[in-house]
Formats: C-alpha cells, sequence, structure tokens
C-alpha cells in the first residue's frame, strides 16, 4: 500500500480480504490417566476471525504461548486446523484437496523465526532456494537456475553463495536465504513469523528494510507475527492483538499505538522499554503469568490479570482494591491461599515462641490482606462486610464456602460473559466489556 | 576503588578452525552501588569479558593473553581455583539467560536456592532453607514456602528467572552479574523483572553488571554505559550522556538502528558491513571497515586507545575523531541533544 497510507488508512474489514479467517480454532488433546485417553484440550487457537486485506501487512502480536504461531501456521494448513474457514481470494482453503492445496502453496508461503533450523544443512543454497519451484512449479531447470540467481541477488546475496552450505552463513544471511526461498514459487501472501527475533538489531533493521522493499516490488501481502512492539509499529499497517488463543483488539497500527482501547493492549504496551529517561511510572506491570490455555478462565480471558476489570453495580471499590478482591478470590477459587505458609510467616515474625497454629486469627487476616494489597478497611462499608466476613471462613480453613460467598456478592460481568469482538466508533475492533 | 576493574583484556580461543582473537583489550570498571549496563551485538566479547571475570572460561580452548581483572584490590586471574570458589557464588554472583538450562531439572528449589550458603557460610540446612525462603520472597515470588519444595518444570519461565535471582543474591553478594537476565522473556514478564531489579538494588545495595544487547532495556536501568564491539569497548559514558551525547560512530548508529516505539521511522537506518573475522588479529580501528566517519591511515593503522573526551573521566571514547592521532574532529555537535535529532533526521546509513 502506499508508504503514506501506513497504518493510519482505515479499513473496516467490510471490502474484499485477500485472506478471511473465520472462527479458526486449533485445539490439542491432553492425554493422561493410565490408558492414555483424552482428558482435555489445550485451545492455542480458539474461534478467531480475521481479515487481511490484499498489500497491506498486518501485525499479531502476544505474549508467549497466546497461540500466535498455531494461527499463523493452521492458517496455512501447515497444521490442520481444528474447526472454523479460512479462505483466500475467495477460495476456501481449508476444504481444498490435497492436490489443490499444493497449488495453493504456490500463493502463500512462511518464513520462519529460526532461519538455521529451517535450512537443510546438507543442501546447497541453490537448491534450497529452487526446491520449492521444483515441486511446487512447472519450471524447467533452467528457468529455475535463472530464478534463483535473480532472487539470491534480490534478497541482498550473491551468485557466488549459491554453492555454499547454509551453516556458512550468519543469522541475517540465513534469514534472507529463507526469504529467498519462500518468495521463489512467486507467492502472494507471506506469513512472517518473528522473523527478526533472532537477529541483531542493526541485523534486524536490515531484514525489515529488505521485506519492505519486496513488498513494493512484488505487491506482498504479508501477516507479520512478532512480540516485539516496536518492530510491529514500524513495519505494520494494522495490528491484532491477540491473548489466550483469541483476538482482543485490531486497529491501524498508529492508532492503535496512540489510543490503546482493549486493558490488555494498554499493558502490553505500556510494558515495553521506551529508550528515554522519562520516568515509568505510570507503567501498568501485569501480575502473575497468563493463565494456562488448558484451562481458560471463564467470560472475558484477561478478567484474572485485567487492571481494570469491572466492578459490580451493588458497590463502590477504589479500583486497586477491587483488583485486589478478585486476585483473593481467585487464590480462594483455586486453592492457592498459601494459608499455612501465612500462618507460619506470622508466627516467624511475631517474635513470640507461638507455633504457626497458636497465631491469632485477626493476625491472618490482615497478613492476608497485606499480601494481596487489600487496603486496611474498604471505602464501602457494605462490601467490607462481606470481604470481612470471607476473610473469616477463609482462615477457619473454609476456603470453599469463602470462594462462594464472596464469588456471590462479588459478581462481574467480566468473569460472566465472554465479550464479543465488536466494531468501535472509530472503526477499530475490540473485545471488552467496557466498550459494551 | 573501584570495585571491579578490568584492564586490557586480552582473551583467545584456539580452535580447529585458529585463533579466535575474542577480547582485544577490554578496561571497564564497576564502582560500588553502580548498576553499569554492557551493550553489544552477539560476539563482541560482553559475555567472555564477565566469564573470565567469573573464572569460568574453559581453558583450552581459551586462555588469558594479557591485562588484569582486579575485584576490590584482589587479582582475580592470579587466585587458585579454590580462592576462587570463594568468591564467585558468594561476592560476585552471576545470572544467567536461559533459566531453564541453568537449572538443575533433579533438585528442589529450595535446594538450588540454599545451595550457596551451604557452599559459603557456616549456616545449618535448616537456617539455609529459611534463609532461601526470605531471599525468593524478597524476589516478589508468593508462596515461597511451598515452592522450596517444588521443581523447575513446575515454574513458569518469569518465576524461573526469579529463582534464578534469588539463587544469586542469596549470598547477598556484593556484585551482580546478570548476563542478558530478560531477553527470554515476553514484556510484561521483562517489566516485572526490571521492576524487581530496581527494588533489590535499593534493598541488597548491590553492584549490578547488566548485560545486554536491548538499549532500551539497559537504559530503563543502567547508571552507565559501556558499549562493546569485537572484544574491545568503544565507549563508556552515563546514562544522560548515552541518550543525548554519544561520541563514538557505531554507538550513533546502534540508536539509529533501535525502532522505536514513540516514533514511525520511514526506514530503519542500518550499519553497512558485516563483523571482521575474529580469526584475524585486529589491525587499526575494529569499526574501521564499517565506520562512515572512516577517515584513512590513522583508522587502519591504529587501534584508537579508549580515552576522555569531555575531560572527565566519566565519558571515554575510543576513536580517532577523539585522539592526536588524525586530525579531524567529529562531524556532528557535540554536547547533548542526540535523541531530539534522532527523531527529526532520516536515515543515514543505508
Amino acid at each position: 500500500m502506499a508508504e503514506a497510507d501506513r497504518g493510519t488508512a482505515d479499513w473496516t474489514g467490510e471490502e474484499d480480504a485477500l485472506v478471511e479467517i473465520r472462527d479458526l480454532k486449533k485445539y490439542y488433546p491432553v492425554k493422561g490417566g493410565i490408558l492414555n485417553r483424552k482428558v482435555g484440550d489445550v485451545k492455542a487457537v480458539d474461534g478467531v476471525d480475521l481479515r487481511i486485506r490484499e498489500g497491506e501487512t498486518l501485525g499479531l502480536v502476544g505474549e508467549s504461548g497466546c497461540g500466535k504461531s498455531t494461527l499463523g501456521r493452521s492458517l496455512l494448513r501447515l497444521i490442520e486446523p481444528t474447526g472454523g474457514t479460512v479462505t483466500f481470494d475467495g477460495e476456501d482453503v481449508t476444504a481444498a484437496s490435497k492436490s489443490r492445496m499444493r497449488e495453493l502453496r504456490r500463493e502463500m508461503q512462511i518464513v520462519f523465526q529460526d532461519a538455521a533450523s529451517s535450512l537443510n544443512p546438507r543442501m546447497r543454497v541453490g537448491d534450497i532456494v529452487a526446491e520449492p519451484m521444483e515441486w511446487l512449479t512447472d519450471l524447467d531447470e533452467a528457468e529455475r537456475r535463472e530464478r534463483t540467481r535473480t532472487l539470491i541477488e534480490e534478497v541482498g546475496l550473491s551468485e557466488e553463495h549459491l554453492g555454499r552450505a547454509p551453516h556458512t552463513f550468519s543469522g541475517g544471511q540465513q534469514q534472507r536465504i529463507s526469504i529467498a526461498r519462500a518468495l521463489s514459487v512467486d507467492p502472494r501472501f507471506i506469513v512472517c513469523d518473528e522473523p527478526t527475533s533472532a537477529l541483531d538489531v542493526s541485523v534486524q533493521a536490515k531484514i525489515l528494510n529488505l521485506l519492505d522493499d519486496l513488498q513494493d516490488e512484488y505487491d506482498l501481502t504479508y501477516l507479520v507475527i512478532n512480540h516485539d512492539m516496536s518492530v510491529v509499529r514500524h513495519v505494520c499497517d494494522r495490528v491484532a492483538v491477540m491473548y489466550l488463543g483469541k483476538i482482543v483488539e485490531v486497529a491501524p497500527t498508529e492508532r492503535l499505538f496512540a489510543d490503546p482501547k482493549h486493558p490488555y493492549t494498554k499493558a502490553l504496551l505500556s510494558a515495553v522499554p521506551r529508550a528515554s529517561r522519562e520516568a515509568v511510572d505510570d507503567r501498568i506491570v501485569l501480575g502473575g503469568s497468563p493463565p494456562s490455555p488448558e484451562n481458560p478462565p471463564s467470560g472475558c480471558r484477561f478478567h484474572t490479570r485485567c487492571p481494570a476489570v469491572i466492578q459490580p453495580e451493588d458497590y463502590e471499590f477504589d479500583q486497586a482494591a477491587w483488583r485486589a478482591v478478585m486476585d483473593l478470590r481467585q487464590r480462594l477459587d483455586e486453592d492457592e491461599l498459601g494459608l499455612e505458609a501465612i500462618r507460619e510467616r506470622v508466627a516467624a515474625e511475631s517474635g513470640s515462641t507461638d507455633g504457626p497454629d497458636d497465631v491469632p486469627d485477626s493476625a491472618v487476616r490482615s497478613a492476608i490482606r497485606t499480601e494481596l494489597g487489600l487496603p486496611e478497611r474498604l471505602g464501602d462499608p457494605a462490601a467490607e462486610r462481606t470481604l470481612r466476613e470471607g476473610l473469616a471462613l477463609a482462615v477457619e480453613g473454609e476456603g470453599e464456602r469463602a470462594s462462594e460467598l464472596l464469588g456471590s456478592a462479588f459478581a462481574t460481568v467480566c468473569e460472566e460473559v465472554e465479550p464479543p469482538i465488536e466494531t468501535l466508533a472509530d472503526g477499530r475492533q475490540c473485545a471488552c466489556h467496557l466498550y459494551d | 576503588m573501584s570495585l571491579l576493574e578490568i584492564e586490557d583484556l586480552h582473551v583467545h580461543f584456539h580452535t580447529e578452525e585458529g585463533v579466535v582473537h575474542a577480547l582485544n583489550g577490554v578496561s571497564l570498571s564497576v564502582e560500588r552501588d553502580e548498576v553499569l549496563g554492557v551493550i553489544g551485538e552477539s560476539g563482541c566479547g560482553k559475555s567472555v569479558t564477565m566469564l573470565s571475570v567469573m573464572g569460568l572460561l574453559r581453558s583450552p580452548p581459551a586462555e588469558v593473553v594479557s591485562g588484569s581483572i582486579r575485584y576490590d584490590g584482589r587479582d582475580l586471574l592470579s587466585l587458585s581455583e579454590a580462592e576462587l570458589n570463594e568468591v564467585r557464588g558468594n561476592e560476585i554472583s552471576m545470572i544467567y539467560q536461559d533459566p531453564m538450562t541453568s537449572l538443575n531439572p533433579s533438585l528442589t528449589i529450595g535446594r538450588q536456592v540454599a545451595e550457596p550458603l551451604l557452599a559459603h557460610t557456616d549456616l545449618s540446612r535448616t537456617e539455609a532453607r529459611e534463609r532461601a525462603r526470605e531471599t525468593l520472597e524478597a524476589c516478589g515470588l508468593p508462596d515461597a514456602s511451598r515452592l522450596l519444595s517444588e521443581y523447575p518444570h513446575e515454574l513458569s519461565g518469569g518465576m524461573r528467572q526469579r529463582v534464578m535471582i534469588a539463587m544469586a543474591l542469596v549470598t547477598e553478594p556484593d556484585l551482580l552479574i546478570a548476563d542478558e537476565p530478560t531477553t527470554a522473556l515476553d514484556v510484561t514478564i521483562q517489566a516485572q523483572i526490571l521492576d524487581l531489579f530496581r527494588e533489590l538494588r535499593e534493598e541488597f545495595e548491590t553492584s549490578i553488571v547488566f548485560i545486554t544487547h536491548d538499549l532500551p532495556v539497559v537504559s530503563e536501568l543502567a547508571d552507565r554505559i559501556a558499549v562493546m564491539y569485537t572484544g574491545t569497548v568503544a565507549e563508556t559514558c552515563g546514562i544522560d550522556a548515552f541518550f543525548d551525547d554519544p561520541r563514538h560512530p557505531y554507538t550513533r548508529l546502534l540508536w539509529r538502528s533501535v525502532p522505536k516505539l514513540d516514533t514511525r521511522a520511514e526506514r530503519l537506518s542500518v550499519i553497512d558491513g558485516t563483523v571482521p573475522d575474529l580469526r584475524e588479529p585486529i589491525e587499526g580501528c575494529p569499526f574501521a571497515s564499517r565506520c562512515p566517519e572512516h577517515h584513512g591511515e590513522p583508522c587502519d593503522r591504529v587501534q584508537p586507545a579508549l580515552r576522555s573526551v569531555t575531560g572527565e573521566q566519566t565519558h571515554e571514547v575510543a576513536c580517532h575523531l577523539y585522539t592526536d592521532v588524525s586530525e579531524r574532529g567529529p562531524p556532528w555537535p557535540v554536547g547533548g541533544g542526540f535523541q531530539g535529532r534522532l527523531a527529526s533526521e532520516p536515515a543515514e546509513g543505508d
């Protein structure tokens, strides 16, 4: 697309898309028990809708394990999706026969993160670049050789490199070779899966510039999977943010960076080191790690870590205190309050000879409050009463009842209803109850 | 006296393909209660330098050809293995990049975190275990008592890195060397770990050497920066000068090639050429073949020494633009405002 439009152009996805992903799912079975039966699923990709327009670069960002690479591979059917459809230029890829799929591979290619392991160490560079043409095109050997020579120069290497083995090249050069290989069949769409993550910054810059040049020259459409937000900002027209198997926000790059809407996008952007000396006081630091995709949280998957999790209507909380209440509920739900450890610690800190069992319950309750960052007293007296009741039950060892009590009193829409991804007034898409 | 003082360190590796000149005269110092950020791309020698400090280079193939490493007045290179064992893991400790491969998968967290204490102090097992629990807690790990009896595979990447940090801090070392401690982590977890480093620095008053290839990461933490290139130090300066007044052409180009989160460049700057082959001894300035400011004979023939450019010891540069060997001076304005220009100037060097 025109350089000037980069990252600002609006696109609601109503026009024709080159790649259209609908409700795509990829589950991996989890086996266990003595009979090694299936006991559950890891929902790596769980119902993703995404449209990629011809000529654009769509960025796909998220933390490790969020399913972004699985999405990239299952949309190319390098791994078979569990459900959903992918259409390429109007044709259903997921329904294509084996022979048709082979033809489609000419149109859709991939560049992997780890170039070294994606290049066959026993082949010469010339054969590596020519191999896809041999399998997927009707070009004869002379034509293949000619095209290989053109491509190797196109990616910034030279003809004399063709006879060498891949291990004699640096990381950046190896990535150039794998880009030449992807280009050999003249594709229209390339999935770039962390193409520069293994490279040094000065080499990364060269590869990103190369991808940019090639896009102009060959009218390519890219899906760039990356965890580095600065890279995404630089190369992408639009960005999709993924969390735990779902897309949470899609927006033109400039809009996403200037004004992120989804609380997860905000946290992700805020976590990026700034390369400036300005204070990092307002940084949003998310607690904990992403939950397991085997057993994702109910409702909005981000509600277990979300700083902006919505409060119940009947009470009034300070937002930080409300987050702490949610954390307490979660610890109770998962039976991970660590009551014994807290008792032991309180006993040790009291300095007396009392054992952990002699510690007064009130001291344990206040230790729990301190550990979770709950204020000594909540602002809302009604909420405070309920919280005290819950804490008392928890300290008496009635964790389950405490969990039920707090769960029914302090319910939030975020844990109950999964937010659909919706188009907001400014054209972006976002899946969050704050914008219902 | 500096806490750690490395002077003119030369290290060679004797390999089947010849002698690799890994370090070609590294001089660095770390003051007490200071965070030194060591920056450089793969192969620049940042890890080799720190492994030499720890006495962890395997010899052969490695050989310390010349130079000295003084820690707290003692010459580490002349210490016996037994004497060195008293220092490392106790007074100096190290955190490695990949927490999965540097934790023993078959030992509990408690055993591993307590181990340095059992090796270096007279604490009993119970006392060591209690100290381990406290340190894990200080590193922001909830439910530390339970963690003591868990195994590394039961933890997430961020938690494992916290365990590594706890293990390094449990003896309350004076110097902590962290080799790319956040590189294997996601940004949100990286933010937690950087926060932790800031807190721990306050709490334990430890000097930290933070090795990374990531300029933005180090700039959040470091007081002073050393930029390394092919086994030499190209520039060392305070964090403010690193932002506003970088003097070495390599430092300036490195800054330009970093994609910025706040602004969008049409095109990223690149550094032309490739790193020289370290199997050949370095002659002249190691950056000469790629340097846009290359000016002939002096650059090709004489290796520039690291010398002060501002009259203060705190800003030193190894570049003939600032030496007496050549008459040429730097073509850019010195004395600040680099970042501002960086944002407004078009890309160079491509």
